[in-house]
């Protein structure tokens, strides 16, 4: 009778709540100059800590913890704490969220160049672009760092014609791809220029 | 006991959901893990519209026009038949409920776009303050579009929530394009997108050269919305938002909503193409693109005529095989049936989700007929070919036989910033307890027992 009362009980449960699954966007393509001028900080850091969590309105949110290797905007010192809206597929599972795709996720240990929006009233912040404002920095083959976001660069040095982009990219003499991993030195002196409104 | 419950509730809903990869549909069965795609309860999506303005400069009932206007499109397919007769090949259709009690807006919207229950609906987020407040001020201009199928029934087949959120903060100022109409119709082409989410169709890569070559010509906003001439080729549910010809389903996104709510003449005046791909050591090889388009033919129709499947896409992470079904095959003329590496440049919100299962490392291929030919022909409609299974000497992510177990996807960021290994997903489905397995079997065998 236990049981039965029991699965009854679970059933009405279930019968009103019996799934989720995931959120999927329509983002539009944002290019570097674009991501400075929407960032209200840049940085290069390695990802200490992934801590999720439930903000008191009930949003799942996850908060991150770097140490800041290079600051290319903004005010920030040696450690930077954000709390991003969503999280892993794991742990919005485990908090009964929908999983956001689109947002990137950072992984303890690892080397990433962030072009951060500002925080927002509920304590969020995310990346410009989402997934676009995110680069992981890896070590080529041969030695170089390299920079890739979650979009594989695309749309990063395009619809530069005529802006600062465009002629930041002429000074550093360096050609524009329209995709794949490029040089952390070209992206910094890039970002450094646009910036400091070279080329304007 | 309520802990009991309580447990199993939320265990119940680990067990329950899951995500396709794309070229299909966007949640699948795995309950039952029938390799069945979720689908509105009769084919019926009935939603509430926010009563809000779209944007400062388009007021509620042009947007209600535009989401009918979608909807519509959506219940409206049909395709050719051999005969060239159009045939209404979908059985969807939606059921507008009436307005939302309250204009919804960053205050008010979390129970509309969570996974509890409640009513499916379509919001107008005005001055894109609902995606500020949870992206950041500076994504208040770049993200158009959200939505989700977000709940579905126990019996883990019909979808009973959903919803899409359009943000009109892009449609003023020129922020979306310079010219007003241009943009206009680019909104309206990412409301097809979205409701497209919303009744289960994930993306579709079909065409994939014809969309990277518009890319590389630049933005939406360089390129004020054109693609060009074969913009047209780009679907609908192709993951990135590239040309206001989105705004018109292509062939793929008519035939994906077909077999997801397929009508009787779907499947008697249409045939269907099925094959398994695999890895050199014989396993199942899942995430592989597989394109059938008419061959012989000039390319505007070949262009045209396309469909895709995701090996393995019906089942979720490494299980059930890497089957794919081809749908919406005209009887009596050849289709050539390739497949090609996803996409690596979509891994997130816009693309394919980043604990796909995606085998890199391998070029585009044909398969061929189990008999050895090119090309194949069904004859008439209802019959299904067969193709010889396709080896593809590639690593295969599910080679490790881990189920996707990606433990934690910190470690699986998006796929560019994963291995192809670290990129599977699913396993979370073994945190189910043995009560609630007990529970949800027994409900299963029992609605199972009263169906027969």
């Amino acid at each position: 009778m236990k049981i039965k009362t029991s699965a009854c009980a679970a059933f009405l449960c279930i019968s009103l709540f019996a799934i989720f699954v995931a959120d999927a966007a329509t983002i539009l393509p944002v290019n570097l100059e674009e991501m400075v001028a929407g960032s209200d900080v840049v940085f290069r850091g390695r990802c200490l800590g992934v801590a999720p969590k439930r903000l008191p309105n009930g949003i799942f949110a996850t908060k991150y913890t770097f140490e800041i290797s290079e600051v290319l905007k903004g005010d920030i010192r040696e450690e930077l704490e954000f709390t991003q809206v969503g999280g892993s597929l794991s742990n919005s599972k485990k908090f009964n969220a929908p999983y956001i795709y689109g947002l990137p996720l950072y992984k303890v240990g690892s080397d990433y160049l962030v072009f951060l929006s500002e925080e927002t009233s509920m304590g969020l912040r995310a990346p410009v672009g989402l997934e676009q404002g995110a680069f992981k920095v890896s070590i080529a083959a041969d030695g170089s760092v390299k920079v890739l976001n979650g979009r594989g660069n695309k749309n990063l040095l395009t619809g530069a014609v005529g802006t600062s982009l465009a002629k930041s990219i002429e000074f550093s003499g360096a050609s524009a791809p329209t995709s794949g991993p490029i040089d952390y030195s070209l992206l910094f002196d890039l970002v450094r220029r646009i910036e400091n409104g070279e080329g304007l | 006991m309520k802990k009991i419950l309580a447990a199993g509730f939320s265990l119940f809903i680990f067990f329950l959901q899951t995500h396709s990869y794309a070229g299909g549909p966007f949640a699948v069965d795995v309950i039952n893990d029938s390799g069945v795609a979720l689908r509105w309860k009769n084919d019926t999506m009935n939603w509430y519209l926010d009563p809000g303005r779209v944007s400062n400069s388009v007021e509620n009932s042009t947007g209600k026009d535009w989401v009918n206007e979608a909807l519509d499109t959506w219940r409206d397919i049909t395709i050719p038949n051999a005969e060239g007769e159009p045939v209404k090949t979908s059985t969807f259709k939606s059921h507008y409920e009436g307005n939302l009690p309250a204009d919804v807006t960053s205050q008010n919207s979390h129970p509309y776009l969570s996974a509890s229950s409640g009513v499916s609906s379509i919001i107008f987020d005005e001055d894109g303050d609902i995606t500020a407040k949870l992206l950041g001020a500076s994504n208040r201009a770049t993200v158009v579009g959200l939505s989700a199928p977000l709940l579905s029934d126990y019996s883990g087949l019909y979808i009973t929530k959903g919803f899409a959120l359009f943000n009109g903060y892009v449609l003023d100022d020129g922020k979306l394009a310079p010219e007003s109409d241009v943009a206009e119709k680019l909104f309206k082409a990412t409301i097809l997108h979205e409701i497209g989410h919303m009744i289960n169709l994930d993306h579709s890569q079909v065409n994939d050269s014809i969309a990277q070559e518009c890319g590389r010509e630049g933005t939406l906003y360089t390129r004020g919305g054109e693609c060009g001439e074969k913009g047209k080729y780009i679907p609908t549910m192709y993951p990135e938002l590239l040309t206001f010809t989105q705004g018109a389903l292509s062939m793929d996104d008519r035939v994906t909503v077909s077999w997801i709510y397929p009508s009787t003449e779907f499947q008697s005046d249409f045939c269907l193409i099925t094959g398994e791909i695999f890895d050199a050591d014989g396993k199942p090889l899942k995430g592989v693109n597989v394109i059938a388009s008419r061959a012989d033919v000039e390319e505007d129709i070949a262009r045209t005529d396309s469909r895709s499947f995701v090996s393995g896409v019906l089942h979720s992470g490494c299980k059930g095989g890497a089957k794919y079904y081809l749908y919406g095959i005209l009887p009596g003329v050849p289709y050539q049936v390739s497949y090609e590496p996803l996409n690596s440049a979509y891994t997130g919100a816009s693309g394919f989700e980043p604990n796909i299962i995606k085998p890199r490392g391998f070029e585009t291929g044909i398969i061929t007929s189990s008999s050895g030919a090119s090309t194949v022909k069904c004859s008439k409609g209802g019959d299904t070919i067969e193709m010889a299974s396709a080896t593809i000497d590639t690593p295969n992510p599910c080679a490790s036989e881990d189920d996707g177990s990606n433990g934690d996807a910190e470690s699986s960021a998006s796929c560019s910033f994963t291995t192809a290994g670290g990129a599977v997903g699913t396993a979370a489905f073994l945190f189910l307890s043995i009560i609630t397995s007990v529970l949800a079997s027994d409900l299963v065998r029992r609605r199972h027992e009263k169906n027969v």
